[in-house]
């Protein structure tokens, strides 16, 4: 999702696996952001009409809604979050980190696309919700059994 | 495993499947009632075809602190199953299982997650072995994880690894009701219904 609203919060909840990438141009005042759930979009028909939201798929998309809105790439602040690793239980060592994974393939889609990633707050085994003010860019954090807390970058 | 497929499709295709779910349903509540010692009733059991970016719909709210009980099956019923709670109620859980005085758990250690992990093996477990005697097969849980977690957390264990595969998700579901220790818990089994699971 994407804004160019000053009354906007751009919210993702209850951040596992998933990832959120965030982008804010300061001057425009244009922002969006990505809720990806995997990596990549499994080979094959359906991306379009799927509503799941894939890293590699997603972060060109986002790049370009954003600049559509009238975003510059060299103002962009890129922020990441998310990506735990919630099956860490005994039964489940053999399982996929996604949330690993998540990070990685956001960290490559946005240097595909010329962006680097200023701040980044992922990995651990909790969950995070964050929200994405469009009014300033600021950044706020949920993590579970913890207040909410104004990131500073 | 292509035999996998036609032991689902035996249980959940046909006019005999709503009969074989609800019993499968009402086994794995009672297993829980034997654990518990205590009547444990179920309700509202359906199957539904879920979008992947509504399932925490039915549940709670995304950042909702829960507790869910994870568990994996194999062989030729695969799927996931997950019971999800909210933590005083896990608490409350835990003491109807050790059979202590309500109030006693207040936070969920080592020996309180191994009782939820143990109610949630024998509620996929009771569920498995209705459907077995019925389908003809014979499935057992993997070791169950339990996760304390806001709810959008969980469930992203749950629809990344389904999402590889459909955005929608079959879920087969009920609530286990246990009404004097207002207990109400969710249940889900989830089946794979792809070839290669």
């Amino acid at each position: 999702m994407v804004s160019n609203s000053l009354d906007d919060v751009l919210v993702a909840y209850g951040l596992g696996s998933c990832v959120a990438v965030c982008l804010y141009d300061q001057s425009a005042r244009v922002g969006g952001m990505l809720h990806a759930l995997l990596p990549n979009a499994p080979d094959g028909t359906g991306v379009q009409q799927n509503p799941i939201k894939f890293v590699q798929q997603g972060v060109p998309l986002l790049v370009d809604a954003v600049l559509k809105l009238g975003a510059t790439p060299g103002r962009l602040v890129v922020q990441l979050f998310g990506g735990a690793h919630m099956l860490s239980a005994p039964g489940f060592r053999n399982s996929l980190n996604i949330g690993e994974r998540n990070v990685q393939a956001a960290e490559l889609a946005l240097k595909r696309a010329g962006l680097r990633v200023h701040n980044q707050v992922t990995g651990g085994q909790i969950g995070r919700t964050v929200r994405l003010f469009m009014a300033d860019g600021q950044v706020m954090i949920k993590t579970r059994g913890q207040e909410e807390q104004i990131l500073v970058r | 495993m292509n035999g996998s497929v036609a032991r689902w499709d035996r249980v959940l295709i046909g006019a005999q499947s709503q009969g074989l779910l609800f019993t499968g349903l009402q086994n794995a509540a009672s297993g829980l009632a034997k654990m518990m010692g205590r009547p444990v009733s179920i309700g509202a059991p359906h199957a539904e075809l879920v979008p992947i970016s509504q399932i925490t719909a039915s549940v709670g709210g995304p950042d909702a602190e829960m507790v869910g009980i994870y568990l994996l099956m194999t062989d030729e019923l695969p799927g996931q199953a997950i019971m999800m709670m909210s933590l005083s109620e896990a608490l409350r859980l835990v003491d109807l299982i050790t059979g202590a005085a309500p109030g006693t758990s207040v936070e969920l250690g080592d020996i309180e997650r191994s009782a939820l992990a143990e109610a949630g093996n024998i509620a996929v477990a009771f569920f498995l072995n209705a459907l077995g005697a019925l389908a003809g097969t014979a499935a057992r849980p993997s070791p169950p994880a339990v996760m304390v977690d806001m709810l959008g957390a969980i469930l992203d264990v749950i629809a990344s690894r389904a999402a590889a595969v459909d955005d929608n998700l079959l879920i087969v579901e009920t609530t286990f009701n246990y009404p004097e220790g207002a207990l109400q818990a969710h249940f889900w089994v989830l089946p794979d219904l792809s070839i290669e699971s």
